[in-house]
């Protein structure tokens, strides 16, 4: 459990916190993430305020950051399909702990404590972040020849159906340059 | 040197670009990222197609191998079209800048990219139709939102052209009507001009030129799979049913996207029209020419649309049929429903459709002679034409996905929604925004269905994916229904990455499981051979 007095800057921090995922974005469509509340409508937007606020209440309030998993995964899944590179996608962890310090005063040894505790726990969580991305990444690749499979289903079964000339190829820069 | 500059802090040391710019959005610039955009068309199919400035080239080398006057020819190009299409000049001139259309398209929503805001994406085009048609574009240029074209503007239009699905949702909102998916066509067409396509048109669409159908299937090819559905249907249901191809003088000409007969799991959907049409008696004839009812010259050209459809109505001739039924295909209704009869028409050789097991007239087609199956099964049902044991699809909790053509292009919302209630027990309904008129798209229409762009395809389909998320946390949905080819093919993957749990099928599918054929064997399984419900363990003893 983290202390009273960071206990109390738990809005501030989270409204900083979505603010700097926001930033991430072009300051032209920050408006829209931040204010259209439609969950079907701005799912980006949604998705940022719902999961930044479960991921705060857990660390907060001392919980097992392995159910954070899901969050995580609904926050990065949609990075990694965006125009971000790996470091991007995951930054917004580490964001937070900048904004956790600079929201508070360490007084005692036993503030230090908590603090340092909370900052291994976040540690933990971009660990996981990586994780997550990478699996996001690789999925990708396996849905594309998912896809090419499920297109020719019949064609497996029966393969000289098509005729040679023209299939599709040079559907692909080194074919076709 | 000071400690933070030996040391970064991750933020620096990410944030590089990482807090973008804000970019005034005459500024042209685009970066051709791997997953995020489509190959160029292969000049083989070029060729074929008759098409000018052959040549190889790709979106990420610096140098496009434009013509020397390709600047010329676009202008040109771009005039000759202000000329025709009086609907593109209205678009060019009233838009009002008042952003209802801003936030609605799933690109932009998905991407947070203003440029697929599609007032912006229209601006692209607008902004030089400013400098250089209209008098105050020519004199104040960029202060009266002029642009001149250079080659960097038309790169940005490349990448933002085929960022659209032409799904036409932005024009639901817009006050005036303006559509930018036909801002989007036209941008595309010019383009065309000065050889720059992507080959997941192109070639589909000259395979459709030779054969008759995009996958290059030629006939023979094209009778084996149905001749081999009829098998595998024989083997479900026990039944032998007949269809025919080519057959003169059959009643009804059948018209089905190709992707029916070879995708998974368009093939499931196939067999549910083999089984329909052989129960009702239905006198139809497939064509192995007009062996595709989908129409990549719509994402093309007007031209080329023109072209690849022509074989439809002279096959309807060629076989002396009454008239046409189309299957589960969303953009071969666009075609169908809003250009074929000034295109290729008018087809007075042909009958108004009028089913031949009710009765009912389809006024509706009066002109165009051509009707959906959803039309044509759904008025079967409503005459309880049809023995269905609902039953046999409760394995399926089941919602809808309203493709876009045939729900914003002809206002095909009820049949569909009729024909599930009555084939099925468990049907759930998407939240009211993102169905009906205002369906999300999936993401990869208008031939962007390939898979070098599906990084892409993922983002714009997040806000149909996410409203699927909602009806499966709420109400345990595990099939995603769609009446179109490209929805088939593509909407599964969509499933798996942001909602794992969910599988993609088609109507007639459905009505394939449910429809009670006479003297049909006991079934185990459904089309898929999965066991039907309570013959589970049977199958796995
Ligand atoms: S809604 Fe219509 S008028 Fe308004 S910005 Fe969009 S296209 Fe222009
Ligand atoms: S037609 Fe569809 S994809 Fe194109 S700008 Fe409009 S909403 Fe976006």
């Amino acid at each position: 459990m983290i202390g009273d007095s960071l206990l109390k800057k738990k809005e501030t921090v989270l409204d900083k916190w979505r603010k700097a995922i926001i930033a991430s974005y072009s300051p032209d469509a920050s408006l829209f993430l931040r204010n259209q509340k439609n969950q079907f409508a701005n799912p980006v937007g949604f998705t940022i305020e719902k999961e930044t606020a479960e991921i705060v209440q857990t660390l907060f309030d001392g919980g097992d950051i392995e159910t954070l998993a899901i969050s995580l995964d609904r926050l990065i899944r949609i990075r990694s399909v965006q125009d971000f590179t790996p470091s991007q996608a995951t930054l917004f962890l580490f964001q937070l702990k900048r904004i956790i310090r600079e929201e508070t005063t360490v007084e005692s040894a036993e503030d230090y404590q908590k603090m340092a505790a909370l900052e291994e726990r976040i540690d933990s969580l971009a660990l996981l972040a990586f994780d997550i991305y990478s699996r996001c990444r690789e999925q990708i690749y396996d849905l594309r020849l998912k896809e090419i499979k499920a297109r020719a289903f019949r064609i497996m079964k029966d393969s000289d159906l098509i005729s040679l000339d023209i299939k599709q190829e040079g559907n692909s820069p080194h074919e076709n340059t | 040197m000071t400690m933070s500059k030996k040391h970064p802090k991750p933020e620096e040391l990410v944030a590089i670009d990482y807090q973008p710019r804000r970019r005034d959005w005459m500024d042209p610039h685009v970066e051709f990222r791997k997953g995020t955009f489509n190959y160029s068309a292969n000049p083989k199919s070029m060729e074929y197609l008759g098409l000018p400035f052959v040549r190889k080239w790709q979106p990420t080398e610096d140098d496009w191998k434009l013509p020397p006057n390709w600047k010329e020819i676009i202008l040109n190009g771009l005039r000759e079209r202000i000329d025709r299409f009086r609907s593109l000049r209205i678009f060019m001139d009233i838009c009002v800048r008042c952003g209802a259309c801003a936030d609605k398209c799933h690109f932009y929503i998905g991407s947070g990219d203003p440029k697929n805001m599609p007032v912006l994406r229209a601006e692209l085009l607008r902004s030089v139709y400013r400098k250089d048609f209209t008098t105050a574009g020519k004199i104040l240029g960029k202060l009266a939102g002029g642009r001149e074209l250079t080659i960097p503007v038309l790169k940005e239009w490349f990448y933002y052209f085929y960022q659209c699905t032409e799904c036409r949702r932005c024009s639901v909102f817009c006050p005036y009507g303006i559509d930018t998916a036909e801002i989007t066509i036209i941008g595309r067409e010019l383009l065309n001009l000065v050889g720059i396509g992507i080959d997941w048109i192109t070639t589909p669409a000259a395979n459709c030129f030779r054969t008759g159908n995009h996958l290059g299937i030629q006939p023979h090819g094209f009778k084996d799979s149905v001749d081999f559905a009829a098998d595998d249907l024989e083997d479900i249901t026990g039944i032998k049913v007949n269809p025919s191809v080519n057959r003169k003088g059959a009643e009804v000409l059948f018209v089905v996207p190709s992707a029916d007969y070879f995708g998974d799991p368009h093939y499931f959907g196939f067999l549910g029209y083999l089984a329909l049409f052989h129960e009702i008696g239905l006198d139809y004839t497939f064509s192995a020419f007009a062996s595709e009812g989908g129409n990549f010259g719509l994402f093309h050209s007007h031209e080329m649309m023109k072209r690849l459809n022509a074989k439809i109505y002279a096959e309807a001739k060629r076989l002396g049929v009454k008239y046409i039924i189309g299957g589960e295909c969303g953009h071969m209704w666009r075609v169908l429903h809003q250009y074929m009869d000034t295109m290729n028409g008018p087809a007075d050789f042909l009958e108004v459709p009028k089913s031949p097991v009710t009765g009912t007239v389809f006024e509706n087609a009066r002109s165009t002679k051509m009707i959906h199956i959803a039309e044509f099964t759904a008025d079967l049902i409503k005459h309880r034409k049809l023995k269905l044991d609902p039953h046999r699809n409760d394995n399926h909790r089941i919602t809808f996905h309203d493709s876009c053509n045939p729900a914003r292009a002809m206002g095909l919302l009820e049949e569909p929604r009729y024909i599930l209630k009555n084939v099925c027990n468990h049907f759930y309904e998407m939240p009211e925004n993102t169905i009906r008129e205002q369906t999300f798209c999936c993401g990869s229409g208008s031939g962007l269905g390939t898979d070098e762009n599906l990084e892409m395809r993922l983002r714009g389909g997040f806000p149909r994916a996410n409203a699927v998320r909602y009806v499966h946390e709420n109400h345990g949905v595990n099939l995603l229904v769609c009446i179109c080819a490209i929805d088939k093919a593509t909407l599964p993957g969509l499933m798996d990455f942001w909602v794992p749990g969910v599988s993609v099928g088609g109507l007639h599918e459905l009505v394939g499981n449910a429809l009670v054929m006479k003297g049909e064997k006991e079934r185990d399984n459904d089309f898929r051979g999965t066991p039907l419900p309570g013959k589970e363990e049977k199958v796995h003893v």
